[in-house]
Formats: C-alpha cells, structure tokens, sequence
C-alpha cells in the first residue's frame, strides 16, 4: 500500500529527469522510506540534486559538452529576442495608418495620404513615420491646436527663420521656416519637423516628417535579460536530455550550429536594447558609446570559440586520464 | 579524492552494500561527521560507476522495494589503496613535524 510518506517522495522525485527515475527511482525511493524509519527526513535536498542531474552531461562524450555549450549559446540569443518581443506587447500600441493619415493632414494642411513607414525601432519596438510634402502655408497655431485636439499634449515646440538656396542652379537664396515639436499621449511619444519656404518663387513649399513610437515598456530590459537566461539554461537542458542518445546530439549540434547566424542577430539586438539610452528618446538609432557592437560580437565571438575549445581540451584530458 | 568519496569507497571495501548500508556505515566510520544524503550519494555513486570505480553486485527487490548492492571494482580498490597510501603519507608528516615542534605533547 502506498503510504503517505512515499507519495510524497515519488513527488520529490520528480525533479529528477524522467530517463534517470526509469533507471534509479524505486532504488532512491527505498533508501528514503528506510532513511524515513531512522527519523531522517531528506526534502529540499532531494530536490536539488534532481535539478543537478537534469544539468548533468554523460561523461566521456566531448561532443555533448560541445552541443550543451553551442545550445545554451544559441537559444539564449533566441531567449533574449522572446523576452524583447513579450516585452513590447505590453507597450502602447501604435496608431492605426488611417489615424496617422488624419494627424498629418490635420497638422500639415496638406490633405491627401501621404507616404508611410512602418519601421522597427533599434529597440525592436514599433514605429510608424509619415513624410508629407506639398503646399501648405506655415501655421504654428494648426499644429498646437491639431496636436491638442487629438490628444497629444506637447513637450516641445521650436520655431525658427532662415535663409537656404534650394536649388543648385540658383544664386539666390529663399526665406524658410523651420519647426520642430514633440508630444506624447496615452505611452506614445511623438516627433515632428517642417520646413516651409515663406518666400518667393516657393511659397509655401512644405515637407513635415511625423514619427510616432511607443515609450519603452518598463519590463523591456529586464524580460530580455530574462530570456537569455531561460534560452541559455533551456539550450543546456536540451542537450543534457538528449545527451546519451548520440545521433539526437549530432542532430542537435548540427542544427544549432545553423541557428548561430540568427542568434548572432539577436545577441546584438539584445545588445541595443540594454545599451540604449533610458527615456525613449528617439525610435530610430542604437547608442554606439558602450564599445559598440562590433567590438563586443568580436568578443562573443572569440569567448565561445575559446569555451568551445577548452570543452573539448578538458574532455580530451578527461578521457586520457581515465585511460590510465 | 574527497572526503565523501574517500567514505564512500571505504563504506563498499569489506562487502558489497545498499545505498542506506553506505550512508549508515559512513555516519558511523566518520562518527556522525560525515551524513550523507540520498542526492549526494546517488551522485556519487553515478560518478563511481562511470569512472569503473563502482559496480552493482545484486539487487534485491521486495513488496516494490528494490535494494541495489554495489562492490568496488578493481581499479576501485587501487584507487582505494593509493589514497590510503597518500593520507597516510601526510597524516605520517604532519605528526613528525608537530612532534618536532611540540615535542610530542600535540599527539
């Protein structure tokens, strides 16, 4: 009959990989319920060593070190993009293409749809850009009261004068009017620019770029650190069920090391998104002050080829010394 | 070698033993120092096993209890003897060295 006390610990054994309590389960059980008649009591314990073994790499076998190393690598660079993209489904979402069409006729004057873009920002979030140009005049007063009237409450807003030749065959140069402004509404922030000729022979001549973005969701960083973590422990695990079963592990090995170009993509967009700088302040460029990418590719570059090598070192040794 | 090693080997020397027959025998060798428990023993013994230190013997199983006996191999009992030689190589230095110092007194 089972008891309460062996429920309990079939329960613990269960941190245990499925293939090892096949093989040691009834045998660890037994020495329990007789450690149990003494009054010894294994808990936690039990627990972490199940956890342990899920982590253990048969001996003698330097291509799973190889293939734990090279998963564990490449499925954190997947992990990282996983926790990026879960990171921006909590952002605000972007307008819809016909309300950005509606702001930017309402705020340039310009009427007809313009050209839009729908890029991804360097934090892999989402950004929608309009560029308009046409024939407008110049109203500071149309892009408050527009900005305003759809809900967007301005944080900047600069006007100024000058003077540009348009055009390489002319000699005379036309008066223009230059206006940047940002806004932010409901976890959107919101660029825009013009440039509007006041004067003769292209008055009100105008070209208005409009950007908008969502702010940076505050688990972005931390869910991409997360990720990592969970595909670098996940690669491992992977490779340690599939370990004893050779031909899994080469299929294994094989197929991650295709997977090593993407994962390179995505370590080096993990990289811009914990480099960038905090506050959302522009959607299009990566922060390149940290040492850059380049520099930091090579390093994750020669880092893996060096584990990868001592691995192989180190199970070469491993196997010499056992030949003694 | 380690300590828990070092018992555990100990433990298997006179006669093939279970897994709670080397955790008792260890308690007692070691008096109560050294317990170990279910997790680090099966690990060890994974590892003894692998190295060819360590082999089942028999198994025993009862009322859905199954009690596996494990004895040293060869190469287990000269891993054994080289690491007894070794102690007490240095259990042999360290008393000369403190009965230089202390004139005996230590010992």
């Amino acid at each position: 009959m089972t008891t309460r006390i062996e429920r309990r610990y079939r329960r613990l054994l269960w941190a245990y990989p499925r293939s090892y309590r096949d093989h040691r389960g009834t045998e660890i059980l037994t020495t329990l319920l007789e450690m149990a008649e003494d009054g010894h009591r294994p808990g936690l314990h039990l627990v972490l060593a199940g956890v342990r073994q899920r982590f253990r790499l048969p001996a003698r076998r330097p291509l799973a070190w190889v293939a734990a190393l090279l998963a564990a690598a490449v499925l954190a660079g997947f992990g990282a993009a996983a926790g990026t993209w879960i990171a921006w489904r909590t952002a605000a979402a972007i307008p819809s293409d016909q309300q950005v069409q509606v702001l930017n006729a309402t705020l340039t004057g310009i009427p007809g749809d313009a050209r839009l873009y729908h890029e991804t920002s360097a934090q892999q979030g989402p950004s929608v850009a309009i560029q308009a140009d046409g024939t407008a005049g110049w109203s500071a007063s149309r892009i408050r009261d527009g900005l305003t009237g759809a809900g967007w409450r301005i944080t900047s807003f600069r006007e100024s004068d000058g003077r540009i030749i348009p055009r390489e065959d002319m000699t005379v140069s036309v008066p223009i009017k230059y206006g940047i402004w940002t806004a932010t509404s409901g976890g959107l922030k919101l660029y825009g620019n013009a440039q509007v000729f006041t004067g003769s022979p292209f008055t009100d001549a105008a070209s208005y770029n409009i950007r908008v973005w969502p702010v940076e969701p505050a688990v972005l960083r931390s869910l991409t650190v997360v990720g990592t973590i969970a595909g670098l422990l996940a690669g491992w695990l992977l490779v340690a069920a599939l370990a004893r079963r050779r031909l899994a592990t080469v299929l294994v090995a094989a197929g991650l090391a295709a997977a090593t170009l993407p994962a390179y993509r995505f370590y080096r967009e993990a990289y811009a998104v914990l480099a960038y700088p905090h506050g959302s302040p522009d959607p299009r460029t990566a922060d390149g002050s940290h040492g850059g990418i380049g520099t930091l590719a090579l390093i994750w570059a020669v880092a893996g080829l060096l584990a990868i090598v001592t691995a192989a070192i180190v199970a070469r040794r491993r196997l010499a010394v056992r030949a003694r | 070698m380690q300590e828990p090693t070092f018992l555990i080997l100990t433990a298997l020397a006179a006669e093939p033993t279970h897994g709670y027959g080397v955790i008792r025998a260890v308690e007692q060798m070691s008096q109560g120092e050294v317990v170990l428990r279910p997790g680090t023993l099966y690990g060890a013994l994974d590892r003894l096993t692998e190295q060819g230190l360590v082999e089942i013997d028999h198994e025993e199983a009862v009322d859905g209890r199954l009690r596996r006996y494990y004895r040293l191999t060869e190469s287990g009992a000269a891993a054994l003897a080289g690491q007894v030689q070794r102690l007490r190589r240095n259990a042999d230095a360290a008393a000369v060295r403190l009965r230089l110092a202390f004139g005996g007194a230590a010992l």
